[in-house]
């Protein structure tokens, strides 16, 4: 056990896997010689080289694909976008080649890789790159969307990711890279699909996503003081989802709350609403809220940016009236 | 649609049949497959189920519990949620023709019976949410008449414990009420008789009144069973002797005495026996939700019996620890009232006066007691086509059980399992 950020969690991950398996090459630009953006992929063009630490031109929906053509013939691609926004100009490749592509070949062509990049809004980025887009490419079959958030599952999950042969979309929040953590030793992997109960409590439970998991948790801690005991779930990946462990809290609870930086309609919260209203109806004591982020395009503005974002006291005071509505 | 209750047709030559019991109560939401009515016909009782989940609906003037009445009788109604039942409609015309009478001679007929669609929603009572409302139908609670105690005014969870717990209360009290005046009387004050001897007041007077009158009753009202069987009681002994060899390496000084080890193995076996964990009142049988174990100790005032509160949830250095101070409480004349009240099953040991079987008095209102008979060790046969025999350590016990509250067969399982537990501890130290 050692203490590491996100950040390098995240890339030793695909530093142990490149040299384990020659198949992995990273593609993206500035993550060369320059090492990423974010430091994604700091010291590895020393050691891997130009080939398989490929830079390219600002052209997404060219290099996106040209990686899912790799894919399906035998190489595992990993694309870093940095800020996760410029996906959008691949969506056609992403959608209707990469998800589709096992289905179209009945299975005969596998897809084997992972888009990463930042998501969130956070530090005065603007709209260009402030996205969250985990509900847009959860509503797509074919595709696994993993939100990691803490640096031992960022590592266990990208390792996941790349013995996998299915496309996946590892979505890091910007807010949550400099966080350290403890990163078990050795060659261990971490399931999609399956939640990770952050924090238990009987009184109401709050499912975040990215972010909002730390947040919530931060919440908790507030109405710990005041009596009141939250449950924070993690769900780590937004497709597959893990409803069962959602269930299950509520079940004990009554109450739900999800908290999400995101858009709200049609959204994250949205789904797990749906799915717990029809499954587990008998076992709520209360409505279901979603605390969400303004659904509007982000400000440049600090004080703007900070204002349409669920913030730790809002979400503390929001658990706090539903446990006593 | 309102389907018809009618009262059904048990055998080929039946023509009529008695309710037994509405197992449903009126207004009460009946799940499909769920027994709503005993009916008895030609001696025995057959549960009625419901084909459909419906609410259950009693005819207001209809036959009580315990009347006979012909095959096909209507008895009530299965309506849907928000749905009336028939003469709930009846009723209805009646009370507006009697409250608007002066309907102008050309008013269409046809207004007077006008449904407004909405109209049951007023009478849909408080809002509940969906959790509550299971719980209030799990635990029978009527919660039209409760109100919401959180901001949204809605009926929450909580508020259905509530009542259900308030209700538990007021039962329990009723039960353990002590025990009603006129019937101890009845029984044990016999025809005013010359007094044949004047015996000095003996201390502790009190007490042996209460005794008697206790005893008299249990023993005058109760069905009484007595159930005994013979146990290996080697692991329980070996048990014991390893913790009192533990204790007395670490100098602790509390022991668990055997009682509190069955104490503690016997509320455990009534977890998995709630039958056994019950009470006879004049509205049937109640069973407890708590499992509280009375041991009766021998004191200078005569029997009394301190509870001991829910030791299958705690540990037998806890157990023996509370059990020495009721002991001691009981034997300085210091135990208070609350201290030997809300027992739900007793345990008495005669053991140390080299008792075996015997026929224990059930301690009212509970529905059982045992007794526990002496360790002695015995030549037992371990393997009869080898003729392996050993020395182990014996014990009878005895189980009385007040038939009224439950029946042989249920009473003898719950022994069988005392017996396994005593026979292998580690089916309930593992717990």
């Amino acid at each position: 056990m050692k203490e590491l950020t996100y950040t390098v969690a995240a890339r030793e991950a695909l530093d142990e896997e490149m040299a384990r398996d020659p198949r992995i090459f990273v593609m993206g630009e500035g993550i060369g010689k320059r090492g990423g953006n974010f430091n994604t992929t700091l010291g590895l063009y020393e050691k891997y080289g130009p080939t398989r630490l490929c830079d390219t031109p600002i052209s997404e929906r060219g290099f996106v694909g040209l990686a899912v053509g790799a894919a399906m013939s035998g190489s595992i691609p990993v694309i870093d976008f940095m800020m996760v926004d410029f996906i959008l100009d691949a969506m056609g490749e992403i959608i209707n080649q990469m998800a589709k592509m096992q289905y179209m070949s009945s299975g005969r062509l596998r897809m084997p890789m992972v888009l990463r990049g930042c998501i969130g809004i956070g530090g005065a980025a603007a709209t260009h790159h402030s996205g969250s887009y985990y509900s847009i490419f959860s509503n797509i079959p074919g595709l696994r969307v993993i939100v990691p958030t803490t640096p031992a599952d960022v590592k266990g999950m990208f390792r996941t990711a790349l013995r996998g042969n299915d496309p996946v979309i590892m979505l890091e929040h910007k807010n949550l890279l400099s966080n350290k953590g403890p990163v078990p030793d050795g060659d261990y992997t971490t399931p999609f699909g399956q939640a990770r109960i952050a924090r238990a409590g009987k009184h109401v439970t709050a499912v975040g996503v990215a972010l909002t998991v730390q947040k919530c948790l931060q919440a908790a801690d507030q109405l710990a003081k005041q009596g009141i005991e939250v449950e924070v779930i993690d769900p780590r990946s937004t497709s597959p989802l893990d409803i069962a462990t959602i269930l299950q809290s509520v079940k004990k609870t009554g109450r739900l709350m999800i908290v999400d930086d995101a858009f709200e309609p049609c959204g994250f919260g949205a789904e797990v609403s749906a799915q717990v209203g029809t499954h587990g109806f008998d076992d709520l004591d209360a409505p279901i809220r979603r605390l969400s982020g303004a659904f509007a395009p982000t400000p440049y503005s600090p004080p703007l940016e900070n204002e349409i974002v669920p913030s730790v006291e809002r979400i503390a005071a929001a658990l706090g009236e539903l446990v006593k509505e | 649609m309102a389907v018809e209750i009618v009262m059904p047709k048990l055998g080929w030559t039946a023509e009529e049949a008695t309710i037994t019991e509405w197992t449903k109560k009126d207004g009460e939401l009946v799940q499909r497959g769920e027994v709503y009515l005993l009916v008895e016909g030609d001696k025995s009782v057959n549960e009625i189920e419901s084909f459909e989940t419906a609410i259950l609906r009693l005819l207001p003037d209809g036959p009580k519990v315990g009347e006979t009445v012909k095959i096909g009788t209507l008895l009530g109604y299965f309506v849907q949620p928000g749905e009336r039942a028939p003469f709930e409609a009846a009723q209805m015309m009646a009370t507006q023709a009697q409250s608007a009478p002066s309907v102008t001679a050309d008013a269409p007929s046809l207004s007077t019976v006008d449904p407004d669609p909405y109209a049951g929603r007023d009478k849909r009572g408080p809002k509940i949410s969906p959790r509550a409302l299971r719980v209030a139908n799990e635990l029978g609670v009527d919660w039209q008449k409760l109100t919401g105690s959180g901001t949204s005014g809605r009926i929450v969870e909580a508020d259905v414990q509530a009542a259900a717990a308030a209700a538990v209360a007021a039962k329990v009290a009723v039960v353990q009420a002590p025990p009603a005046q006129p019937v101890a009387a009845q029984v044990i004050a016999p025809a005013p008789a010359p007094p044949i001897a004047r015996a000095t007041p003996a201390a502790g007077n009190a007490t042996r009144k209460t005794i008697a009158q206790r005893m008299s009753q249990s023993a005058h009202t109760t069905a009484p069973v007595t159930l005994t069987t013979e146990v290996d009681a080697s692991e329980v002994f070996k048990l014991r002797e390893a913790i009192k060899g533990d204790a007395k390496r670490s100098g602790v000084s509390s022991v668990p005495s055997y009682n509190d080890i069955f104490a503690k193995l016997v509320a455990l076996a009534l977890q998995e026996h709630p039958a056994l964990n019950a009470s006879w009142t004049d509205e049937g049988v109640l069973q407890h939700a708590h499992t509280n174990i009375g041991m009766a100790v021998q004191t200078e005032r005569g029997l009394l019996v301190p509870v001991l509160r829910n030791p299958a949830a705690k540990s037998l250095t806890v157990i023996a620890t509370e059990a020495a101070q009721l002991v001691e409480r009981a034997r300085n004349g210091n135990i208070s009232g609350d201290e030997m009240r809300s027992g739900t099953f007793t345990i008495t040991n005669l053991g140390m006066y080299d008792v075996d079987g015997f026929t224990p008095i059930i301690n009212l209102p509970e529905c059982a007691i045992l007794g526990l008979g002496r360790m002695v060790a015995k030549v037992v046969v371990i393997d009869e086509a080898t003729e392996k025999t050993a020395i182990r350590k014996m014990m009878t016990l005895s189980l009385t059980f007040d038939h009224r509250v439950v029946d042989g067969a249920p009473a003898a399982q719950f022994l069988q399992r005392i017996k396994q537990f005593v026979e292998q501890p580690y089916l309930w130290l593992t717990r």
